[in-house]
């Protein structure tokens, strides 16, 4: 499993460069981080229903202007490694969520102190010779690409390591109450991701037309299985 | 002109032009990094080659993927300039700072607001159809087919017809197709509610699905509304969780009363 895991962070820090600062094709996105990671630990299946669910959880923290939304890449990727290093029940998927979150604000955290060195790196190419600047501007790339490396991998394997040590601890020390909490807690999210998805799509008949749609949908199945 | 080589290398570099993203000048490092190769082959000469270069060491920001409209209509114009066309680098400059807002204000309602929601609501569906992999697949070539229609076909187009591309994209109506895709979007969204409460294990035999279906978007509504106060989705996770687990204390309190 330790294969898996080193695995797991080499392809976070590949995927994590697509996060912004090379081609953001969406190869970062939850849903393909959470399958991908998923595959990589043996269960797609698991990782696909965890990234769509961190997806539709923070659909609507957008990266407008300087804002910085959290790394879901991360959160996506802690959960789904977790999540099934700890058996990848309903309450130790909840858990390894809770657990990722504080790491996905890590991440945007040191995304956020890159920025602000990257000020210096600008600084430096306006200032540097006349004869340097084609050189300045390729090494002040190369060292954005490096920190973003270094950022996913340190957000990544704190949130591994410490997580592999304390979550099956806290799952199997856990009372009974919690861990039932934590499951219905997991079932509950998915309404709560449908309400951030239909934010992020405002439109004036957005709840009119998903209501509609949904006991449409739920009255023709019946139908159907009642014919059948 | 400038041969197919070096526009490659610039569309190329374009696909960093975040990497060095800073407070101070935002996108200009990344900005003057992708233009570097048609300035050298322009202006040949190395203190040319540096003016130009510095004149788009200015601040630049805007939607990533609409930068490339601007940077194949900046080329246009350069290649104008260096052949001592009548453009002159005020007009350069202007164009560049008049279109930084719209174009990021088109593109994140576009892109992140519209494409992003629709391509992975889309996939999801998909992908509890058929597979996860089939799943995402659908959903990197949906966005990708979008995604890079607008970069590469902006860049093309900007570096082709100038500033004219700028009324080409102004007739495209990009707003419109905004609302548009939303709404295809929400239908999707709708789509796969019904799939999951049907497919819940406590309502998946009777009409009662019906009633669970009413009680989760009543729920669901509610969590729009904290939503729409401007609470964080984060803070909604927790509480949700803390909740949860109440209920389940609760509950089992219930269960072992006598």
């Amino acid at each position: 499993m330790l294969v898996n895991v080193i695995l797991v962070i080499g392809l976070g820090v590949v995927l994590g460069l697509d996060v912004r600062a090379a081609v953001q094709g969406m190869f970062s996105h939850p849903l393909v981080a959470g399958t991908l990671t998923g595959l990589v630990m043996g269960d797609a299946q698991l990782g696909f229903e965890v990234g769509a669910l961190v997806g539709v959880l923070w659909v609507h923290m957008l990266p407008v202007g300087g804002a910085i939304p959290p790394n879901v890449t991360v959160i996506a990727m802690v959960t789904v490694c977790l999540g099934i290093l700890t058996g990848g029940s309903t309450e130790a998927l909840c858990l390894a969520l809770l657990w990722s979150v504080p790491f996905g604000q890590l991440a945007r955290r040191i995304d956020g102190a890159l920025r602000q060195l990257n000020v210096t790196v600008s600084r430096a190419a306006i200032s540097s010779e006349p004869n340097g600047l084609g050189r300045s501007l390729a090494l002040s790339h190369a060292f954005g690409l490096s920190c973003v490396v270094v950022e996913m991998a340190v957000s990544l394997s704190l949130a591994l390591l410490l997580g592999s040590l304390v979550l099956p601890s806290a799952l199997e020390f856990a009372p009974a109450q919690l861990l039932t909490g934590l499951s219905w807690a997991y079932a509950a999210l998915p309404v709560v991701g449908l309400a951030a998805v239909v934010r992020t799509l405002s439109r004036r008949y957005a709840w009119g037309l998903v209501s509609g749609l949904c006991l449409l949908g739920v009255i023709i199945s019946r139908l159907i299985e009642g014919a059948g | 002109m400038l041969a197919k080589w070096t526009l490659t290398q610039v569309f190329l570099r374009s696909l960093l032009l975040q990497s060095t993203w800073n407070y101070e000048r935002m996108q200009n490092l990344g900005f003057a990094y992708a233009l570097r190769p048609a300035l050298y082959a322009l202006y040949r000469e190395p203190e040319r080659i540096d003016t130009a270069t510095r004149r788009h060491l200015e601040v630049f920001n805007t939607h990533p993927y609409m930068a490339s409209i601007v940077l194949g209509v900046v080329l246009h114009l350069e290649e104008d300039l260096a052949c001592g066309g009548g453009t002159t680098e005020a007009q350069v400059r202007s164009i560049k700072v008049g279109l930084l807002g719209s174009y990021g204000a088109i593109g994140d309602g576009l892109v992140w607001g519209a494409m992003k929601p629709f391509a992975f609501i889309l996939a999801i569906l998909v992908g509890v159809l058929t597979t996860p992999l089939v799943g995402i697949g659908v959903f990197l070539v949906s966005y990708n087919l979008g995604h890079f229609s607008i970069r590469l076909g902006g860049f093309i187009a900007g570096y082709k017809m100038g500033v004219p591309a700028i009324l080409k994209v102004r007739d495209l109506n990009l707003p419109r197709w905004t609302k548009r895709i939303r709404t295809a979007a929400l239908v999707c969204l709708g789509t796969l509610s019904a799939l999951w409460v049907v497919g819940t294990p406590w309502g998946a035999r009777s009409w009662l699905d019906l009633v669970e279906a009413v009680a989760l978007l009543a729920l669901a509504y509610t969590a729009w509304r904290y939503l729409a106060l401007g609470k964080s989705i984060t803070a909604l996770v927790y509480w949700v969780t803390a909740a949860a687990v109440a209920m389940s204390t609760v509950a089992s309190m219930w269960g072992s009363s006598p």
